[in-house]
């Protein structure tokens, strides 16, 4: 029942997950049988969605399927794993990383585009830039920068044509082809 | 691509200069005692 709320209503469902669990951004994922007082829940952070992930993990340990890394591991594994990330992650050098982003945002309005033109390929190119230039901020040629967006732009577009096929195969269950339909008519 | 990423790599490796993307927080990553 709670996987077709989620299908037809994911927001209304995600957000009845908030309150249960005192306001944390929180995925109830199937089958599992979460407490949240026992989980700890006690404060109400929307942005502490990795250690309630990782509580809930630690109530389903047959799930193979989500591994044990940082996010879905506690205990001593997860401290482990914590500190072996921590001297490479801290306040300045994230500072730093909303600088590079910031900077690549500037880069892309200096060529934006006026009036009523379609921006799409540009947004694209955007995310991608944003995404490779926060992982690796280094200047690359004009080349190498549209070849590598080139298989971006192919990937995301694989992935959506998968996921809209797959989500076709939920319009019974989901209704979205009845509301679909019935928003045409009006 | 591989090859391609391991150059980028090796050449961060080699460089002294501090840069503040993602990469360089996987290369400083390491285990330490005190967390």
């Amino acid at each position: 029942m709670r996987a077709i709320r989620m299908a037809r209503s994911p927001i209304v469902e995600v957000g009845e997950n908030m309150k249960k669990f005192g306001g944390h951004l929180s995925a109830i994922l199937p089958a599992s049988q979460v407490d949240p007082d026992e989980a700890g829940f006690s404060t109400t952070s929307c942005a502490n969605i990795i250690p309630t992930i990782r509580n809930l993990r630690c109530h389903q340990p047959r799930r193979p399927a989500l591994r044990n890394g940082l996010v879905f591991s506690n205990g001593d594994y997860w401290l482990q794993q914590r500190r072996l990330i921590q001297p490479g992650i801290h306040t300045k050098r994230l500072q730093g990383l909303y600088g590079i982003i910031i900077r690549t945002i500037e880069d892309a309005l200096t060529s934006f585009p006026t009036g009523g033109t379609s921006t799409f390929i540009r947004d694209v190119r955007l995310s991608f830039d944003l995404a490779l230039r926060s992982l690796i901020d280094i200047p690359l040629s004009a080349d190498t920068m549209t070849r590598l967006s080139q298989v971006f732009i192919d990937v995301q577009s694989f992935s959506s044509t998968i996921s809209a096929a797959l989500l076709r195969l939920f319009y019974p269950i989901n209704g979205r082809r009845k509301r679909s339909s019935e928003s045409q008519q009006r | 691509m591989k090859a391609m990423i391991r150059d980028i790599i090796r050449q961060r490796q080699a460089d002294p200069a501090e840069y503040d993307d993602l990469l360089n927080m996987l290369l400083c990553a390491r285990y330490e005692d005190s967390g």
